[in-house]
C-alpha cells in the first residue's frame, strides 16, 4: 500500500450553468491515511452526498485534484480510463442500508466484487470467508440476506466493501438504522478493518452516538470542509455509557 | 463468474415457474394452431396417398373432385383403361354428408368404390378390423373416427348399410372420416330423392305432352327410368403402369378423352394451395397475434421484474458490474421464462392434441421453429427492461 490512503485538494462540484448554477462543493480538502477512520459530518444540504459521489467516482467533479494511494485519478479530468474498474477495484462502499443482493448467499454477496474483478470463484469465496471470519459472521456464510439480523447484514456489507483490498472505503451513514450498541460495534469493526487491511475509511454520519469516537473529523458546511480534532473516545467506554 | 440470472431465478423460482406456466399455456395454443394447420395439410396428403392413384381424371376445366364438383360419365373409365401407360382405372364418387348413427349424426365423406379388389384405386388400402366390401350393395367400410363398430348399421339416405370393415386415418381434406360403400349405391345416394319427390317428378313427367304422347308408347317409361338412374361419377382414379411418367399419361388423357387429368403433385397443389389456403391464412393471422401477445407478456413480466430490482442493479453498477453483465442477466431471465413457457406449452399441446376434433399434427421441426421464435421474442421483449436497467444511476445506491 502506498503512503497515502486518499488525498483531495480543492475539489469542487458545480451543478448546472449560468444563473441556475449551484456550487455543491466549493473547496474540499481531505487527507486520510491508510488504517485511519475519519468522520465526515455536516448538516443536510451541506454537500456530503455530493462529496461521497465524487469520491466514489460516481459523478465527475468540476475541479481540484484527487489522489488514491500515490496515483492521481482526477485533476480537472479523470486520469483513469475505466471508471467502473476504478470503483470496483480501488474503492469500497458501505451503505446506510446494507443493500445486499437478495438472491446471493452471504459468501457470494461478499465475493461478488472480487468475481467481477476477474478473480476465480474459488479464490473469491476463500477471501470472502476470511473476511466473514474477521467480522465474526462466518457461521452465516451460507445464509441468504433475508435470514440475517440488521447487524449481521451490515457486517456482511462491510466485508463486501473490503473484499478487493481497496485503499479507501466510503461508508454512507453505516450506523443509521442501528441502536447504540450495534452502531458502536460497527464503528469498532471499521476501525479494526482499517488497521488490519491498511484501508482509509471515510464515514459520513449524522449519528451523535458515534461522532465522539472519531479522532479526526471533517465538517462540511456550504461545500467547504473544515478539519476538526475529534474526541477519539474509546468505543468500549462509549458502549458502557448510559443511553441518552 | 457466477450466473446472476440463474441465482435470481433459483431465489424466486415460484414466480418464474408460475409465470412461465401462464406463458406456456399461450405457447401451447400457438403450437396447437400450427399443429392444426399441419394436420390439414396432412389430411390432404393422406387423402391422396390412400386413394392409391397416380392420376385424377375429372370433368374438363374443373378442379375436381375435392376442390370443385366434377361429373363425368361412369363408362369413361373403360376408354381410359385402354390407353397406353394406364395400369388400373376405377370410378369413384365422393359425397360429404351427415350419416345417421343411432340417435346422432356423423359428418362423413361417403366414397363410392368400384367393384373389384383392394388394390384398385379408391379402395381403403388396409383395414384394422373386419373385411373389405365383397357384395355389390349395402355393405360399408368405415373409418374408426366415425365411431362405428363392426356390425353397426349406417343409414345413408333411405338405405341401410352394415359395417363389415374398419379402417384408420382415412379422411377427407376437411378431416371428415370416410365411409366406403359400393359405387352403385353411392351413385344412387348422390341422386336419389325421397319417395314424395319421386312421385311428384313422375306426375310432372307424365303430364308433359312431350314425353307422354299417345302415339309413342314407351317414351314416358324411358324418360322416367333415366330420371331415376345416375350414370355419373366424380372422377376416375388411374394407376400408371411401371415405366410410364404420370404427366405423359395425363397429357394423353387430356388430349384424347377431352377430360382434365391431374398428377399427384398437381392435385396436392390444388388441395394445399387452394382448398386450405384461406384456413392457412386464418391460422397464420392467429399465430401472428399470439406471437405479439406472447412478446407483450414477456416484455411486461421482465420489465416488472427488472423494476423490482432497481436498487440491486444500482448497487451492482456501483460495485463495478458492467452493463453487458446486467443486460445479459435480463436476457437470460427472459430466455429462461421463455424456455419454461415453451416446455409447458409443448407438454400442453402434446397432451391436448388428441382431444381436438380435427387432426393436430405436431411436427418436431415446428417445435424447433417455435423454440427459436420464443427465444427471439424473449430477447426482443427484454429490450425495454434492459433500457430501464441501463438507465439506472449507480448513485441511487448512495443516499442524498
Amino acid at each position: 500500500m502506498a503512503g497515502n490512503g486518499i488525498r483531495i485538494e480543492h475539489l469542487s462540484k458545480r451543478y448546472g450553468s449560468g444563473d441556475t448554477a449551484v456550487d455543491a462543493l466549493k473547496d474540499v480538502n481531505m487527507e486520510v491515511a491508510p488504517g485511519e477512520v475519519v468522520g465526515l459530518i455536516g448538516p443536510s444540504g451541506s454537500g456530503k452526498s455530493t462529496l461521497l459521489k465524487c469520491l466514489g467516482a460516481v459523478i465527475e467533479p468540476s475541479g481540484g485534484r484527487m489522489l488514491l494511494g500515490d496515483d492521481l485519478i482526477y485533476d480537472g479530468r479523470w486520469r483513469v480510463t475505466d471508471i467502473r474498474a476504478l470503483r470496483r477495484d480501488r474503492i469500497g462502499f458501505v451503505f446506510q442500508a446494507p443493500y445486499l443482493i437478495p438472491f446471493l448467499d452471504v459468501t457470494d454477496n461478499v465475493a461478488l466484487p472480487s468475481m467481477l474483478a476477474g478473480t476465480d470463484n474459488r479464490a473469491a469465496r476463500t477471501r470472502a470467508r476470511e473476511l466473514l471470519r474477521a467480522l465474526d459472521v462466518e457461521h452465516r456464510a451460507a445464509a441468504m440476506p433475508s435470514q440475517l439480523s440488521g447487524g449481521e447484514q451490515q457486517r456482511v456489507a462491510i466485508a463486501r466493501g473490503l473484499v478487493n483490498h481497496p485503499p479507501v472505503v466510503l461508508a454512507d451513514e453505516p450506523t443509521a438504522p442501528l441502536d447504540s450498541r450495534r452502531a458502536l460495534a460497527v464503528i469498532r469493526i471499521l476501525n479494526d478493518m482499517a488497521k488490519a487491511f491498511q484501508t482509509a475509511i471515510i464515514v459520513v454520519t449524522h449519528d451523535e452516538k458515534i461522532i465522539p469516537t472519531f479522532k479526526r473529523l471533517y465538517h462540511i458546511r456550504d461545500g467547504v470542509t473544515h478539519e476538526e480534532r475529534g474526541q477519539g473516545l474509546s468505543i468500549e467506554a462509549e458502549a458502557d455509557a448510559p443511553a441518552a | 463468474m457466477i450466473s446472476l440470472a440463474g441465482r435470481d431465478i433459483l431465489h424466486a423460482w415460484g414466480k418464474f415457474v408460475f409465470t412461465g406456466m401462464g406463458l406456456g399455456l399461450l405457447i401451447g395454443v400457438t403450437l396447437t394452431m400450427a399443429g392444426v394447420y399441419r394436420g390439414m395439410v396432412d389430411d390432404a396428403r393422406v387423402l391422396l396417398d390412400n386413394s392409391g392413384a397416380d392420376l385424377w381424371v375429372v370433368q374438363k376445366d374443373t378442379l375436381g373432385p375435392y376442390a370443385e364438383s366434377s361429373s363425368i360419365y361412369d363408362d369413361e373409365w373403360r376408354g381410359i383403361l385402354a390407353m397406353r401407360g394406364v395400369a388400373r382405372a376405377a370410378n369413384v364418387t365422393y359425397l360429404t354428408m351427415q350419416v345417421r348413427h343411432g340417435a346422432r349424426d356423423v359428418r362423413a365423406m361417403v366414397t363410392g368404390i368400384s367393384a373389384g379388389e383392394p388394390a384398385l384405386p379408391g379402395w381403403p388400402p388396409s383395414l384394422v378390423a373386419g373385411r373389405q366390401i365383397t357384395r355389390g350393395h349395402y355393405e360399408a367400410v368405415a373409418d374408426l373416427a366415425t365411431g362405428f363398430g363392426l356390425g353397426d348399421t349406417i343409414r345413408i339416405r333411405r338405405n341401410h348399410y352394415r359395417v363389415v370393415g374398419l379402417t384408420r386415418r382415412m379422411v377427407s381434406s376437411n378431416g371428415d372420416p370416410m365411409v366406403f360403400i359400393p359405387l352403385r349405391d353411392a351413385q344412387e345416394a348422390q341422386f336419389l330423392k325421397d319417395n314424395d319427390a319421386i312421385r311428384q317428378q313422375r306426375r310432372r313427367t307424365a303430364a308433359n305432352p312431350a314425353f307422354n304422347r299417345p302415339g309413342t308408347p314407351g317414351v314416358l317409361e324411358a324418360v322416367t327410368e333415366s330420371q331415376t338412374s345416375n350414370p355419373f361419377v366424380n372422377a376416375v382414379l388411374v394407376q400408371v403402369a411401371p415405366g410410364h411418367a404420370p404427366e405423359t399419361v395425363a397429357r394423353g388423357i387430356r388430349k384424347w378423352k377431352r377430360l382434365t387429368a391431374y398428377t399427384r403433385e398437381q392435385m396436392e397443389a390444388i388441395l394445399v394451395g387452394k382448398l386450405i389456403a384461406t384456413s392457412a391464412r386464418q391460422i397464420g393471422m392467429f399465430l401472428v397475434i399470439l406471437a405479439v401477445v406472447s412478446a407483450a407478456i414477456v416484455a411486461f413480466i421482465i420489465y416488472t421484474l427488472t423494476l423490482g430490482k432497481i436498487r440491486e442493479i444500482a448497487v451492482l453498477k456501483l460495485i463495478g458490474t458492467r452493463n453487458r453483465t446486467i443486460a445479459s442477466m435480463i436476457i437470460q431471465q427472459a430466455l429462461a421464462l421463455g424456455f419454461i413457457g415453451f416446455v409447458v406449452g409443448k407438454i400442453t399441446a402434446t397432451f391436448g392434441a388428441p382431444y381436438f376434433p380435427k387432426y393436430v399434427l405436431l411436427e418436431p421441426m415446428d417445435s424447433l421453429r417455435g423454440l427459436l421464435a420464443v427465444a427471439l421474442i424473449c430477447v426482443l421483449a427484454s429490450i425495454v427492461a434492459i433500457r430501464a436497467a441501463l438507465k439506472v444511476d449507480p448513485a441511487e445506491a448512495i443516499g442524498g
